[in-house]
């Protein structure tokens, strides 16, 4: 069986999906892989939370959807990143890198 | 911008559920495919890859639950299924729905009702521009004995010429005028004004001009306005007409304009406006005769309205010459203080408490139809108690099942007000038609947008009201339930029901004391004599004879006599009288001074009311003569100056009827002597509900010297059994046209609707507060039946017990009548403390009836308790009839 995961970090999982899909277009469990991999498989991702997460994405207009053929001939949702949701990653990146940083100080002052 | 983007996506969402979610599904379809495949190229074999996949990735079913819940349109489209299962639940039970439905339309239709006519008559504006400003010139004259002195010249220029406050003001007077053409003449209802009174409304003509200062000049040409109507009616609405003349009280007016469409003023349909051209320089200090109104400065408020009158009162006998033959002393004797009020008070008068009064009659209705609506949802919800233990145990939220509960209600509630509003289109034409409430401004009652919309916020609150019982019985969050204990026990839900059952017979029992009270009421006053007897063979008919057509005072006296002697020759007629004033109709008041009493200096003789009647009067009204004689017709042309009084006045003065002949009175120092020949028996001039007024009868015509005084406008009083219906009245007309062709029948009546008229008000109250507390006590006992009924039924196996242990039926049926007795027994008592309490809000509306008059309450008290035992005996019987095997058998 796989090595047990851990949740993504509440909150962050919008960010995650907007970067994921920031690189290239992808359908819903492309995304999951993808940071899944990436994570190294620290983080696993709750299908039922990334399929609410892209709607409600969409709906903010930070999405857009497509339904497209896959390379193994099977119709998918591809989502791509709107203009306005590039905008969001970026201030979301910046504030991440901010409370990292803030927390990081704050772990290395109490060690 | 993202906000729409929500509601475009909701809304798609709702409309198109069906193919959003499919694509879902196809979305997470593919996903677990995906997932599966990734499995399958770690090397899984298929089957195992394709149970693992589905492992991590749960049910689909819950993960499109996930996703649809996570936004507004899922409980709004759960909300809509929860509406429609209880539309079918309500469908299901029709008998249910159709009882509730019943109670609901009833309450609220008859409760918005009334408030519609509250709201209408009460608290609407009057319909002019700024109409709060309007106010009604009246004072009192606490000297003289006067509650409503009205406005004369004298004031009126005073208040105009030194009032500070007004903005507007101007007299009028509701009376009738003669138009005579060639098709003959007519009378029609005429408004006499001073020149600025519609500007003083705000009101335009629709056509034509206003009328202005030379209109009310003593010399000008005489003009008229038309109103709507009788412009379309008389001169098929052609705008021609403007310029013309048209001939009123025998005199050529210029048609000068036409009031706008619906132009109504004191609830007068007027047809004629002609305006007062009074000459200053004659103006004599008193002649209260006309009403005033005047439209205040902004901002000005009616105290300092009443004040600024007050003063200008002071100043009033600076300005005008003292009538002739009056003391110096009397106006400041008479003690004349200014009542100003705003207009739509003056134009309403007295008719609020008796709205708000059957406003507290519907909403109790509506109160006890609500408790019993409650009792019946109680009684479903208790039927429903094992599905929603069973669902609750399953997992449903408390919440889920209360808004379940709650929906039903609210269904009924809102379906109740739609009902109820229908209901109050069809009660309100019904009511304006009838107009036997004699209610100011009917013709403006309307619902208003304001009247419907607080009319559903008031069905929605009682719903949620009635839906919170059960909602508190069965699906409230609590602790038992922790312990698995659910199923609410029997006696909880009795104490809800016995609770609704006490306040239903309270509350009927309120409205049951009110009306009997107001039954009481009515009768003492149908027990009153009036002072006349069988008003419905008593023929009134109004006749005028303009100065313009006849200005001989002794013709005026020939033709009233000639008309006489016409009308008494008419078939079936038995006696025949002129009078200045139909009894209850009112009539003119005036000191009146006694030979020989000394009134001291700077006093007024007290204020009396009087008429002018011809011979006859007595007898054809049906009162007597208490001492001494009539008039006689010799001597009424020729014979020494003589006058009746009534029976109280003579008493007052002299001390008895028969003291008083032979003693002499007058209205002021420059009139002679005239002496008293006979004493009346009392006239409730004021209505039945007030004291006979002390009155003086002259004769119809005096001779002064070589000067005749004789009423121009007189009514006909024609005692006949034919009095009333349309041949009579033709045969009349006939006769006067005999008699001069010019002169019009006018204001045709009988005294027997004169009569009812002075009744219409408390009938009208008594009626509707019958009605009210019959629903009342019938839905107070489908209450109590029902409960009893219930409880019956539900203790089916206790009874089946006792009988098998061998009680006796007799002993079982009284267990439960007991029960009901107590419960009405408490209702009842709750109830007459609750109307003892509140009963001295209708006490201006009785009439020699006490608010805590025993034999009312008694009366309320054990017909409520009897009924009730009677509601639960018919119910209790069953008990009885059970069948100790069968209801064994039944666990």
């Amino acid at each position: 069986m796989t090595e047990p995961g851990t949740d993504v970090i509440q909150g962050t999982l919008d960010m995650l999906i907007l970067k994921t899909l920031s690189l290239e277009p992808m359908h819903g469990f492309g995304v999951a892989q993808r940071i899944e991999q990436v994570s190294r498989g620290v983080f696993k991702v709750n299908p039922g939370s990334l399929l609410t997460a892209f709607q409600r994405l969409e709906r903010l207009g930070l999405l857009e959807a497509e339904w497209r053929v896959t390379p193994n001939a099977r119709r998918a949702k591809y989502y791509t990143l709107t203009r306005s949701g590039r905008k969001r990653l970026e201030a979301e990146t910046a504030d991440w890198a901010r409370r990292v940083a803030a927390i990081s100080r704050l772990l290395k002052a109490e060690a | 911008m993202r906000f729409w983007n929500q509601l475009k996506h909701g809304i798609r969402g709702l409309f198109r559920g069906y193919s959003t979610s499919a694509l879902l599904d196809e979305e997470a379809q593919h996903y677990l495919d995906e997932l599966t495949a990734s499995l399958e190229a770690k090397g899984m074999p298929p089957s195992e890859a394709r149970r693992s996949a589905r492992m991590q990735m749960g049910s689909l079913l819950v993960i499109r639950e996930q996703v649809r819940d996570s936004f507004w349109e899922s409980t709004v489209s759960g909300l809509a299924s929860d509406c429609r299962q209880a539309f079918r639940r309500l469908r299901r039970s029709p008998g249910f729905t159709t009882v509730a439905l019943t109670m609901l339309t009833l309450g609220i239709g008859g409760a918005l009702a009334i408030f519609t006519v509250i709201d209408s008559v009460l608290l609407r504006p009057l319909p002019y521009p700024e109409a709060g400003r309007l106010i009604a010139l009246t004072h009192t004259a606490p000297g003289i004995n006067l509650s409503r002195l009205p406005m004369s010249f004298s004031f009126y220029f005073t208040y105009r010429e030194e009032g500070r406050v007004f903005e507007n003001l101007a007299l009028w007077n509701g009376n009738r005028a003669t138009v005579t053409d060639a098709a003959g003449a007519e009378e029609v209802p005429t408004l006499f004004v001073t020149y600025e009174f519609l500007q003083t409304l705000r009101v335009r003509p629709a056509i034509g001009r206003d009328f202005a200062a030379g209109d009310g000049a003593p010399d000008a040409e005489h003009t008229v306005m038309l109103a709507d109507g009788y412009w379309r009616q008389k001169f098929g609405a052609g705008q021609s007409v403007l310029g013309q003349r048209l001939m009123v009280n025998g005199n050529p007016h210029e048609m000068i304009g036409v009031l706008p469409p619906g132009f109504e003023f004191q609830d007068e349909r007027i047809s004629l406006v002609v305006p007062m051209r009074p000459r200053r320089s004659d103006v004599r200090l008193i002649g209260f005769g006309d009403q005033g109104i005047a439209r205040l400065r902004p901002g000005v408020t009616l105290a300092q309205a009443n004040a600024d009158m007050a003063r200008c009162i002071e100043l009033a006998p600076l300005k005008f010459p003292l009538n002739a033959g009056f003391l110096p002393s009397a106006l400041a004797a008479a003690r004349i203080a200014p009542t100003a009020r705003h207009l739509r008070d003056a134009v309403v008068g007295d008719v609020g408490k008796t709205l708000f009064v059957l406003l507290g009659a519907a909403v109790v209705l509506m109160t006890i139809a609500c408790a019993n609506v409650a009792n019946l949802l109680l009684v479903r919800a208790d039927g429903r108690r094992h599905e929603l233990a069973v669902r609750a145990a399953l997992g449903a939220g408390w919440g889920r099942l209360a808004r379940e509960l709650l929906l039903e209600s609210m269904l009924l509630g809102v379906a109740g007000w739609g009902l109820g509003v229908a209901l109050c289109g069809l009660i309100l034409p019904l009511l304006k038609s009838s107009g036997l409430a004699g209610l100011p401004r009917l013709g403006e009652i309307a619902m208003s947008g304001e009247t419907q919309v607080f009319a559903f916020a008031a069905s929605c609150a009682a719903s949620v009201a009635m839906g919170l019982i059960p909602v508190w019985r069965y699906a409230r969050p609590r602790l038992e339930r922790a312990t698995g204990r659910w199923a609410t026990t029997a006696r909880e839900r009795r104490h809800a029901q016995d609770a609704l059952v006490i306040t239903q017979i309270a509350l009927a029992a309120v409205l049951l004391t009110g009306a009997g009270l107001m039954l009481r009421s009515v009768n003492a006053l149908r027990n009153v004599d009036p002072g006349f007897s069988h008003p419905e063979t008593v023929q009134a008919v109004r006749i005028s004879v303009p100065a313009a057509h006849v200005p001989d005072q002794l013709r005026v006296m020939q033709i009233h006599e000639a008309v006489r002697a016409k009308f008494e020759a008419v078939g079936g007629v038995d006696s025949v009288s002129i009078t200045t004033a139909v009894p209850m109709e009112g009539g003119a008041s005036n000191p009146i001074l006694v030979e020989g009493h000394d009134y001291g200096e700077g006093r007024v003789p007290p204020v009396r009311r009087w008429r002018s009647v011809s011979p006859g009067f007595a007898e054809t009204i049906g009162s007597r003569m208490v001492a001494g004689r009539d008039f006689r017709w010799d001597e009424l042309r020729s014979g020494p100056a003589s006058v009746v009084v009534s029976e109280n006045l003579a008493r007052e003065v002299w001390g008895s009827p028969r003291e008083a002949l032979g003693k002499r009175v007058r209205p002021s120092l420059n009139h002679e002597w005239s002496e008293v020949i006979g004493v009346m028996a009392d006239l409730r001039d004021d209505g039945l509900r007030e004291e006979a007024p002390r009155s003086l009868y002259w004769p119809l015509m005096v001779r002064r010297g070589d000067r005749v005084d004789v009423p121009r406008n007189v009514d006909f009083l024609i005692r006949s059994r034919r009095a009333g219906s349309e041949a009579f009245v033709q045969e009349l007309r006939t006769a006067l046209r005999e008699v001069d062709p010019d002169i019009p029948l006018a204001n045709i009546r009988t005294l027997e609707s004169i009569y009812r008229k002075s009744l219409a008000r408390t009938a009208f109250a008594v009626a509707l507060l019958a009605i009210a507390s019959g629903v009342a006590v019938l839905l107070a006992l489908v209450g109590i039946y029902g409960a009893i009924a219930y409880s019956v039924s539900k203790q089916a196996r206790e009874i089946g017990i006792r009988l098998a242990l061998g009680s006796r039926p007799g002993d079982v049926v009284r267990v439960f009548v007991r029960k009901g007795m107590m419960l009405s027994l408490a209702g009842a008592s709750l109830g007459l403390a609750c109307a003892a309490a509140s009963a001295r809000m209708i006490q201006s509306l009785l009439y020699q009836v006490g608010a805590g008059d025993p034999l009312t309450y008694a009366a309320a008290f054990g017909g409520m308790v009897c009924a009730a035992a009677l509601a639960s005996w018919l119910p209790a019987r069953r008990a009885a009839a059970v069948n100790p095997m069968e209801s064994l058998r039944a666990e």
